[in-house]
């Protein structure tokens, strides 16, 4: 198997290339996705292979265009709206909640929405508190929804492919900081990663670490940290929200007797909170500390630097948060 | 409010107390210390002191009655306060019995409660709970390291492992000087013979012992045409565990063949399914496990364990596998095997057995077995007598299946056969316990239908 190195935003293209050749019913719609290349130049080229008819450019107008592609689903196309910053996923609420995830449940399974929503999430480059939510667990808070959040350039080719050819709405959150920055092996070959499956990115002992989408590389970067100081942490990917794989979390913890969640959205009601009860409760008598959260503070995201790095997980903050679950354990 | 006198635990392998004598009769005023009852654990007779001051306003467990630890004995209520009865009490009786506020003397583990009348929270991980349970040691005795004072997961590890090494002093009775002869000589006290009082070690016994050595190996010392090779750990373990099971646990042995016709069609015909549908390769030893697993629920006998003084019922069906690593023997363990699929134990085998050739094995995979299991079939091994596996009181020793020749109906016919020999330590069960237990094995292995019953 051949492989190469490609940028997150690449291995999100070429899932989109590829799959726009295979289905002629799937197409892409939104804001400068079409003649710019997108933004962040996950469709770029597309345009021009495709033409404007399969990919899309639209005004900025997220329930409306939203809405068009929810009525397309309908109707048995397998529209891929783009959300350029999931910020304003919140003008498309209803299209997503209320429409998206009801409609097969509601006319007895007779319709089916095939829909994969893109969009971002993610803070870190001094947007503002307008443009640097993660809004994933609303998402995965809805029955109806799965909610992918891949953390690697093969992760996010292989859950988008999965997502493109998935007869069920799909919210697919990819953190904008990593489009450019994240770099890895993609193969050359076909590949799919199924939803509900984790992927154990670094085997350890001493502790679990739970991460998901970008915070994946600070908590990897955290583990390798620790091990200098002779603590072998474990660091979990769960890949998808919904659904969720807690088999493997749940395990982990058996073996390690601690977990630290590390999540980019908010605590208080949040991701850390969903994970940190499956774990409570499926590992109760292996746990020798409680599970320690690390989510974003609860406060809109500031737009200085120094302010917005504090309110993010970082590396030090998740060791300080390994320090605190493994206090007391002999070393 | 009445004070509740309990059975305290005066060590930490006692499970129950008799009461001997009480030294105050009921109404009777005692004072804190007084000497208050007598109870005979299973090792002594001890004194109970009163745990305040107070009226002893009723005795509930008479002289010769036996009682769990923890079980309320008896009531002490405060001076003029009305005695126990079944109608909750005013709660400003509360405010006298603050007189019974405890010390931390031995008295005090008579006094199960505190004031409120709720058992005292001892604060501990749910890890540290699991494990203490499963050791049967009291968190309560713990001293924690966790964040303000929580017992944690390695506390208890600690301290059981700190408890099984005292408990193996006291049984070595030895006068200091002669303790320091001993490291002074690098005298193993373990082997030396005691002459004084009750087996008592004394200095003289210790420089005997030492004289005897210095002799003896002197008298054996081979002439010298080899070079000595120092222990792997692993190899000094199973050294050290293997003399003192095979010299303190009295063996016998059961011997069974067993007609392996069903069970060689029925791993046949499931070998490649389970392959296919759940990525297991099956093995015999797969089989063994579970249905040695099915045939300890019947006899839980077989799960009770020689602790000097009593028997310790073991209830989780944890089975271990002897193996052969490049690291030497190694017995990991599967957990609650009864609970298990065959294509569980299967997968649970196959990923000690990775982890174990790697020398990866974690401490949890190596604890807590209750029964063993030791294959040397694939070595090509007809049948063999295994040395008990400490403290378990009984092992497994499985020969390979091989084509021999069966009476059936009269005929001699060929047939697969496969040896078993159970070892039995003969403090715990008797050979018609332990042939029972064997023959339902058989039953098992011979109509592995059976099992589905």
């Amino acid at each position: 198997m051949s492989t190469r190195e490609l940028t997150f935003a690449q291995a999100i293209r070429e899932a989109l290339d590829e799959e726009l050749a295979r289905d002629p019913n799937l197409f892409i719609l939104g804001e400068d996705v079409g003649a710019w290349g997108g933004v962040f130049r996950c469709t770029e080229g597309l345009y021009e292979k495709y033409g404007p008819d399969r990919v899309i450019d639209t005004p900025l107008s997220e329930e409306g265009f939203v809405g068009l592609a929810v009525g397309a689903a309908m109707t048995g196309m397998h529209p891929v709206p783009e959300i350029m910053f999931g910020d304003f996923i919140t003008l498309a609420m209803d299209q997503i909640v209320n429409q998206a995830a009801k409609m097969r449940y509601m006319t007895g399974g007779q319709v089916k929405v095939p829909i994969t929503f893109r969009a971002t999430m993610g803070a870190g480059r001094s947007s503002g508190a307008q443009h640097s939510q993660s809004w994933h667990a609303w998402f995965a808070h809805v029955p109806g929804l799965k909610v992918v959040v891949p953390s690697t350039p093969y992760d996010a080719k292989g859950l988008l492919k999965t997502a493109l050819r998935e007869p069920n709405p799909v919210v697919f959150f990819e953190d904008k900081v990593m489009y450019a920055k994240i770099k890895g092996p993609v193969p050359e070959e076909e590949y799919t990663i199924p939803f509900g499956k984790a992927d154990i990115k670094r085997e350890g002992s001493d502790i679990t670490l739970v991460a998901l989408s970008r915070m994946v590389h600070p908590t990897l970067a955290a583990a390798e940290m620790l091990a200098k100081e002779g603590i072998s942490a474990e660091v979990i990917d769960p890949r998808t929200l919904t659904p969720l794989d807690e088999e493997t979390l749940i395990q982990s913890v058996c073996k390690t007797g601690g977990a630290v969640i590390v999540d980019e959205g908010y605590n208080r009601f949040g991701v850390t909170a969903e994970l940190a009860a499956v774990i409570a409760y499926g590992a109760f008598d292996y746990l020798d500390a409680p599970v320690e959260r690390l989510g974003a503070m609860d406060v809109p995201i500031p737009f200085s630097p120094p302010l917005e790095f504090t309110t993010i997980p970082d590396e030090q903050k998740i060791v300080e948060r390994v320090h605190k679950v493994l206090e007391g354990r002999r070393r | 409010m009445a004070v509740e006198i309990v059975m305290p635990r005066m060590g930490l392998t006692m499970e129950e107390g008799t009461v001997v004598a009480w030294l105050k009769q009921e109404n009777q005023t005692v004072a804190k210390g007084e000497p208050l009852l007598e109870i005979e654990t299973d090792k002594s007779t001890v004194e109970i002191e009163s745990p305040g001051e107070g009226v002893l306003s009723q005795i509930l467990v008479k002289p010769g009655e036996t009682v769990p630890v923890g079980a309320v004995i008896g009531y002490l209520t405060a001076p003029g306060e009305k005695p126990q009865s079944s109608t909750p009490e005013p709660t400003q009786a509360a405010a006298p019995a603050s007189n019974y506020a405890t010390d931390r003397s031995v008295s005090s583990a008579a006094l199960k409660s505190d004031l409120s009348g709720a058992p005292a929270k001892v604060k501990a991980s749910p890890a540290a709970r699991r494990l203490a349970r499963q050791y049967r040691v009291n968190l309560a005795e713990i001293v924690g390291t966790g964040p303000g004072g929580r017992v944690v997961a390695w506390n208890v590890r600690e301290f059981a492992s700190q408890a099984i090494d005292a408990q193996q002093a006291q049984l070595v009775r030895v006068s200091p000087v002669a303790q320091k002869v001993a490291a002074d000589l690098s005298v193993d006290l373990s082997q030396v013979k005691g002459t004084g009082p009750g087996g008592w070690i004394t200095r003289t016994d210790v420089e005997r012992s030492a004289r005897e050595a210095a002799v003896g190996a002197t008298a054996m010392q081979p002439p010298l045409i080899g070079e000595k090779i120092a222990l792997t750990r692993q190899q000094k373990i199973m050294a050290e565990r293997m003399t003192s099971s095979f010299q303190g646990a009295p063996h016998f042995y059961l011997h069974v063949e067993v007609d392996a016709r069903r069970l060689a069609a029925l791993r046949d015909s499931l070998l490649k399914r389970a392959k296919e549908r759940f990525g297991v390769h099956l093995t015999y030893s797969d089989f063994l496990v579970k249905y040695c697993a099915l045939a300890l629920r019947q006899h839980p006998k077989v799960l009770q364990q020689w602790a000097g003084d009593g028997l310790f019922q073991m209830r989780n069906i944890n089975i271990g596998l002897a193996m052969d690593t490049p690291q030497g023997l190694v017995v990991p363990v599967i957990h609650d095997a009864d609970q298990l699929s065959l294509a569980e134990i299967s997968r649970r085998r196959a990923e000690l057995s990775e982890r174990a050739q790697a020398g990866k094995l974690l401490p949890q995979d190596l604890e807590l077995g209750v029964f063993t299991i030791t294959n040397l079939g694939m070595f090509g091994i007809d049948y063999f007598d295994a040395i008990l596996n400490p403290p378990q009181a009984a092992i497994l020793a499985v020969g390979r299946i091989k084509e021999r020749a069966l009476v059936e109906a009269g005929q001699v016919i060929a047939a697969p056969m496969m040896t078993l020999s159970l070892s039995v330590d003969h403090r715990v069960l008797d050979g018609a316990t332990a042939a029972k237990f064997l023959g339902d094995l058989v039953e098992y292995l011979e109509n592995p239908d059976f099992a589905q019953v």
